[in-house]
């Protein structure tokens, strides 16, 4: 394989990622409109680390983590992972990278057949790339739901025998069978109570430890990414707004939208009074995003020329991108 | 406290479903009070019984459920004795609720206007003039821009954030005395629940009305209420002044409650876990129901159940602990 | 409202009990009363006309002239000096024996009860076969049709409701002018005209599904269209099929029945439970109700079992299924 100098350490990398959803009408059932949920997002993951992607409904943070991997054709941009092109990929490519790149949905109820028993679907990837022998695949099933806490026993078991943690543990059997090196976690705790969400986190902080592996971590909870980041994405109408390492992001924010954003989760402690920033008004519609800024209609610090220049996402400190045009810490 | 300050007050309240699996002790024997003006805050986890709460005091169980003791003292009426027609004069006029999902509460056929407007005639018996004025009013007061234009609007043509603010316009139609709020912020997204949290407590000076606040979200319940209790498997197991509970939790399950929700700029290695889950409500078990997951189990914990224990500064704990 | 979590924990199943799934299929659908009940009387039923006419005296279309419109129970001495098979039947029995219609003679003295039997195999077969075979191109058309959506999806609904909108009886009567009418040619026109109500159930319900994530999932790990669509989708989606599948036995039924009373169906002097009812009116119900009772009581406790046989087989295929 061979590996350009650039991406030695990146595992993945993204580059000015294009979706654009066509909303069709009238009598031809033309494309009379676009809804521009992902609209040139860049971003790269190093090897082992954790991406954590944060925003709010609308933002296009499940959207990117679904065309990362190609469970919805993309309309423009490059997916580099280990350096060759996702998007490009032949099908039969396609198949041997599918086994390399995971997903963890986030509702554990929906996202495993109801009909099927959890240890076929977990084993699923194997027997759908023929990997060893019905024999073996069961040992491998046995291995991962050992490794994810359940056991062996639970394999003939029907998913609505589960809670929802435990079903959320099958969800992450399902990616770990497969032995991926890099698994997109769509919101995997937001369905979930807190003491459970807190063990699926901490089983997933435990698994990247021993097996090494990458994650995006896709969710709209900031304090849960915080927690299991290196490095944070904030993204706001399918654009990202500010990237930086964990620390620089949350002790440092200098995007006026993350700002607002942190300031906005209420603490689970009542002494803090802090002065909130409570943003006006709504996230715009994705078909008609503002001009200029896309943030400015909400912005404090809009100035004029907000509405007229796009911001360009860049490096205002060393490792920290923003994209505003009045970025400061 | 005067006796005619309590608005609300629950005794012995058990709430059982029936299901063709069996019966589901969803509440089993609730005790607690709510002021005049007071925001109580009651957290716990799904299946913790505090929505199902809710709903018997607005006896809205459906088919399957029945509060099948205790009482549910309403302003010195116990709400279980009255019929059908005097509850549905209560429901929505002296007791109003909002829920979890703004957009699935409003009709989706009729304007966002003649909702309020029904409610204000149904309730109040204002002619359609003063009701329209309220209503204007209302909205206004819920920080919703431009109401005369959006009083015409259908509810798919608002967002989440604005459905939200119209159903509170609507419960505070009829200046209700108890507001009942079941998660209501859950389903909007981190800026707007700001902004209705914000709303909701400029509210509360306003208008003066008790708020019974339901949420999983820690962090929602530090902000809002004065008094929380926290709920386990269909029981209260504490009960506390809110800065003291956060400031020092007495039952096992809260302090694992709290340890385990990540905090903001507070970063740690290893969060606590609470091991193992929720028990069956159709079989709860014996004792304490908390104790097959508890760090502190000692025997008498699996035998007998412990009482609501009093302690300082009108602090309530269901542990043997104490 | 969150009433339960079922406990893990809580027993743990034998081992046999989870080895044969099929086990578990089987347990479920026996918990169910009436759909057991039901597979009873419909074997027997099944078991009676299979076998049934070679323990009959009478053949299916033997007729005694002079014993025309009797009551069930009627005994009948065979003449003499005359056969009482008219149209064709062999003579099994000897002259003199006395027989007895026990559920009455028609309108031209055959026994009815015979006839039954005879009848009972053409319309099973038909209503078996019509339904299983229109279920079937239900399927994969409805399958293929919400997967795939687009121009596969506009194509095949239009044909839909072009076949809607095409009126079943005269088409017949023009066919049957053609052709010389054969059940299995009846069978395959049944199937042309009812296969529509399967396909729309089947797309309805996999355009809800394919947005599942678990269907998302197994993307994900690199499955085919077709795995997602048969392993996933229809194993899900099965459920309104089978309902459908089970009115439609009945439907059938009545439909041929319907298309015999108009002599489009199985031809005389073919028996069908149908054709049998040919004929009834005013006359017949008041003086002769056995000639209708019948056939009628035939097709409705076949009806019935079916469609309790859906109800069980909906529930024993579903391991959501509580109890």
């Amino acid at each position: 394989m061979t590996v350009s100098n650039s991406t030695s350490e990146n595992l993945l990398e993204v580059r000015n990622l294009k979706k654009y959803f066509p909303i069709k009408g009238g009598l031809m059932r033309r494309t009379v409109a676009q809804v521009k949920a992902l609209d040139g997002v860049s971003f790269s993951i190093k090897k082992g680390e954790t991406l954590g992607l944060v925003g709010e409904s609308g933002c296009g943070k499940t959207t990117t983590g679904r065309t990362v991997l190609r469970l919805i054709p993309p309309s423009g941009g490059e997916v580099l992972f280990e350096g060759q092109d996702v998007l490009k990929a032949s099908s039969s490519r396609m198949r041997t990278l599918r086994r390399d790149m995971q997903i963890v949905f986030q509702d554990p109820y929906a996202s495993l057949n109801p009909r099927i028993p959890v240890g076929q679907s977990i084993a699923e990837g194997l027997t759908i790339h023929n990997i060893g022998t019905p024999k073996e695949r069961l040992d491998q099933v046995a291995q991962v739901l050992d490794r994810v806490g359940l056991n062996s026993g639970h394999m003939r078991r029907f998913p609505h025998e589960f809670s929802g943690g435990q079903r959320q543990r099958i969800g992450i059997a399902r990616a770990l069978v497969m032995q991926p090196k890099l698994i997109v976690c769509d919101e995997p705790v937001s369905a979930l109570d807190v003491s459970i969400q807190a063990q699926v986190l901490n089983l997933l902080n435990d698994l990247q430890k021993d097996l090494g592996l990458t994650y995006l971590f896709i969710a709209h909870n900031l304090s849960v990414v915080e927690h299991i980041s290196n490095r944070v994405g904030v993204m706001y109408l399918g654009r990202m707004v500010e990237l930086a390492s964990r620390d620089q992001l949350f002790r440092k924010p200098m995007h006026p939208y993350t700002k607002a954003l942190m300031s906005a989760i209420p603490l689970p402690d009542p002494t803090i009074k802090r002065d909130r920033i409570i943003l006006e008004g709504d996230v715009p519609s994705p078909v008609n995003p503002p001009s200029g800024c896309r943030f400015h209609p909400r912005c404090w610090l809009a100035q004029d020329i907000c509405k007229h220049d796009d911001p360009i996402f860049e490096e205002k400190e060393p490792g920290h991108f923003v994209a505003c045009h009045f970025a400061q810490g | 406290m005067a006796q005619s300050d309590v608005l609300l007050k629950l005794k012995g309240v058990k709430t059982y479903f029936f299901t063709d699996e069996g019966t589901v002790h969803a509440v089993d024997g609730l005790d607690f009070q709510v002021r005049r003006g007071e925001t109580l805050g009651i957290v716990g986890e799904s299946g913790c019984g505090k929505s199902v709460t809710s709903m018997s005091i607005l006896r809205l169980l459906g088919k399957t459920g029945k509060v099948i003791e205790g009482e549910i003292m309403f302003d010195g009426e116990n709400l279980l004795d009255l019929s059908e027609e005097e509850m549905r004069k209560i429901r929505g006029n002296r007791i109003s609720m909002i829920f979890q999902q703004p957009t699935t509460c409003l009709n989706p056929v009729f304007r966002i206007g003649e909702q309020i407007i029904e409610a204000l005639q149904i309730h109040q018996g204002l002619s359609g003039e003063e009701a329209n004025k309220r209503t204007i009013e209302l909205l206004t007061l819920v920080g919703l821009p431009d109401p005369v234009r959006r009083m015409r609007s259908f509810p798919h043509e608002i967002s989440g954030g604005q459905a939200q603010r119209v159903m509170i316009a609507m419960a505070l139609a009829c200046n209700p005395e108890l507001l009942i709020a079941d998660e209501p912020t859950t389903a909007l997204d981190v800026t707007i629940q700001a902004q209705i949290l914000d709303l909701m407590r400029e509210l509360r000076e306003k208008v003066n009305t008790a708020i019974i606040l339901i949420t999983h979200d820690l962090g929602v319940v530090a902000e809002m209420a004065e008094n929380v209790m926290v709920m386990y498997a269909g029981k209260a197991v504490e009960y506390a002044p809110v800065h003291a509970l956060f400031e020092a939790p007495k039952h096992p399950y809260t302090q694992g409650l709290i340890a385990s929700t990540p905090v903001l700029g507070n970063v740690r290695d290893e969060l606590e876990t609470i091991p193992g889950q929720v028990p069956s409500l159709l079989n709860p078990p014996a004792g304490c129901r908390f104790a097959s997951r508890c760090a502190h189990k000692m025997d008498q914990c699996t035998q007998e159940e412990p009482p609501l224990i009093k302690l300082e500064g009108d602090r309530l704990v269901r542990c043997w602990l104490y | 409202m969150a009433v339960s979590t079922t406990q893990v924990e809580a027993h743990e199943p034998k081992k046999e009990e989870y080895e044969r799934p099929w086990l578990e299929v089987l347990k479920r659908f026996t918990r169910h009363r009436f759909a057991v009940g039901s597979v009873v009387v419909l074997s027997l039923m099944i078991l009676a006309v299979t076998f049934g006419p070679l323990f009959m005296p009478f053949g299916e279309t033997d007729s005694a002239v002079t014993k025309k419109d009797q009551p069930p129970g009627t005994e009948y001495t065979l003449p003499k000096d005359l056969y009482y098979n008219s149209i064709g039947g062999e003579v099994r029995t000897p002259k003199g024996t006395t027989l007895t219609f026990w559920l009455g003679s028609d309108n031209i003295g055959r026994d009815l009860l015979t006839r039954l039997l005879y009848a009972g195999r053409v319309s099973l077969y038909i209503a078996v076969a019509v339904t299983l075979l229109s279920e079937l191109i239900g399927i994969i058309v409805g399958v293929m049709s919400g997967y795939f959506g687009g121009l596969v999806d506009a194509f095949a609904m239009r044909f839909v409701d072009f076949l809607n909108t095409l009126p079943l009886l005269p088409i017949l009567l023009i066919i049957s002018t053609i052709l010389e009418p054969t059940i299995n040619l009846l069978i395959l026109i049944l199937v042309f005209f009812s296969w529509t109500g399967g396909a729309r159930l089947m797309r309805g319900q996999i355009l809800s599904l394919r947005e599942q994530e678990y269907v998302s999932a197994s993307r994900a790990l690199g499955a085919s269209n077709l795995r997602i669509m048969f392993r996933h989708l229809v194993p899900n989606a099965l459920a309104p099929n089978i309902v459908n599948a089970s009115l439609a036995l009945s439907g059938v039924m009545i439909t041929e029945a319907a298309l015999s009373f108009l002599g489009f169906g199985v031809k005389l002097p073919a028996a069908s439970w149908g054709n049998m009812l040919k004929g009834v009116n005013t006359t017949i119900l008041e003086k002769y109700t056995w000639q209708a009772f019948f056939p009628g009581l035939a097709i409705f406790i076949c009806s019935l079992c079916f469609n309790f046989i859906g109800d069980g087989l909906r529930d024993a295929l579903d391991p959501r299924a509580k109890r």
